[in-house]
């Protein structure tokens, strides 16, 4: 997984590209840490660029928010692929995250 | 509505014989290795016109043009060859590749550098003809999720809860980091096999070289929404036309209408 954080104003933009996965979790950490200085913000993954994601990744999304929500900020989740939006719709995670198609 | 869920996996035919092709040149051990197995090799520069029997690919490393030529006809699947050859390699994935399914087997440290999943599933959409998206996606969506769970928790032996809290993620990523480091469980196998099963449906079965589990008690489970762990089973028996484990818990078969 790469990841490229843009922040303007009171928002900030993290384009997600390549597999969000088992695979993923050291960079998610260099996106968490990143992510940390940001207090009061709203911060949209933009996921046009994701090919993929599994549980694992999932999970990974929930710990950021679990994280983000620690500074005050909120995670919006933008422009899913159909495969992606169709894992995210089965495992209920609009229950818990803002998706925009 | 869902056909009944199988009580067995359908191991194909093994009278035919397999020819394993490699690129490299073939070490004693390899040679040795084929002999006991019963496999002939061929030079995969070399591959004749027409071919009367199933051929499988192997070569070593993490080469995703060779792993996609693999699992693409005339091949019918792609071995990676670890630093014993062929050692580790589940009977499974012979036979399938053997009876013309498609056969896939990685070592564990290679699924972190190559795209199994994606690799696996645009192989089984076009060799078995899925036609519908929507097919094609859920076959996507479970594969990752039964690769994951034999990499994570199967091969590496790391348990789901770690990544419950933020500390318990710094704990997994550092046990993950520990566990890849050791060559005795990066070089475990995650296998992919699939074949027909009956007219109308395929069945995919996803191997680790674990400890295997118990696929009912871990169904039983319920799991939170907000969750940040332990989705993957329950989003694969939502997704396939049934699931069931085999091998001690070490090999789940998901099978999905075509």
């Amino acid at each position: 997984m790469q990841f490229r954080v843009k922040e303007e104003g009171g928002t900030v933009q993290v384009a997600l590209e390549g597999q969000l996965n088992f695979a993923a979790n050291e960079d998610f950490q260099a996106l968490l840490t990143q992510l940390g200085g940001f207090k009061n913000k709203t911060v949209i993954f933009e996921m046009a660029g994701l090919t993929h994601i599994d549980s694992v990744g999932l999970g990974l999304l929930y710990i950021a928010r679990e994280d983000l929500s620690e500074v005050g900020a909120t995670i919006t989740l933008a422009h899913p692929r159909d495969n992606v939006f169709r894992m995210l719709e089965l495992t209920e995670a609009q229950k818990t995250f803002e998706i925009r198609r | 509505m869902r056909p009944p869920l199988p009580t067995a996996y359908c191991s194909p035919a093994t009278t035919a014989r397999l020819l394993l092709a490699v690129d490299d040149s073939v070490s004693p051990d390899l040679s040795d290795q084929c002999g006991i197995l019963g496999l002939a090799l061929i030079n995969a520069d070399r591959i004749p016109d027409r071919l009367e029997v199933a051929m499988a690919l192997a070569c070593s490393g993490q080469d995703t043009q060779a792993i996609r030529r693999g699992l693409s006809a005339p091949f019918t699947g792609f071995i990676e060859l670890g630093p014993e050859g062929l050692l580790g390699v589940g009977m499974r994935t012979f036979e399938t590749a053997r009876a013309g399914g498609l056969a896939l087997s990685l070592l564990t440290s290679t699924t972190f550098g190559v795209s199994m999943v994606e690799l696996a599933s645009e192989a089984i959409t076009r060799r078995f003809r899925v036609t519908s998206a929507d097919t094609a996606m859920m076959i996507e969506i479970c594969l990752a999720e039964a690769i994951g769970n034999a990499v994570i928790h199967g091969n590496l032996g790391i348990p789901d809860h770690l990544r419950a809290t933020p500390k318990g993620f710094e704990d997994f990523r550092g046990i993950m980091r520990e566990r890849l480091a050791d060559p005795a469980l990066a070089g475990r196998r995650i296998e992919v096999n699939v074949t027909d099963f009956g007219p109308d449906h395929l069945a995919i079965a996803v191997s680790d070289q674990g400890r295997g589990f118990d696929l009912d008690a871990c169904l039983a489970r319920g799991i939170n929404t907000d969750a940040k762990s332990g989705r993957g089973l329950g989003l694969i028996r939502k997704a396939c036309a049934s699931v069931l484990a085999e091998d001690g818990g070490s090999t789940l078969v998901m099978t999905f209408a075509r």
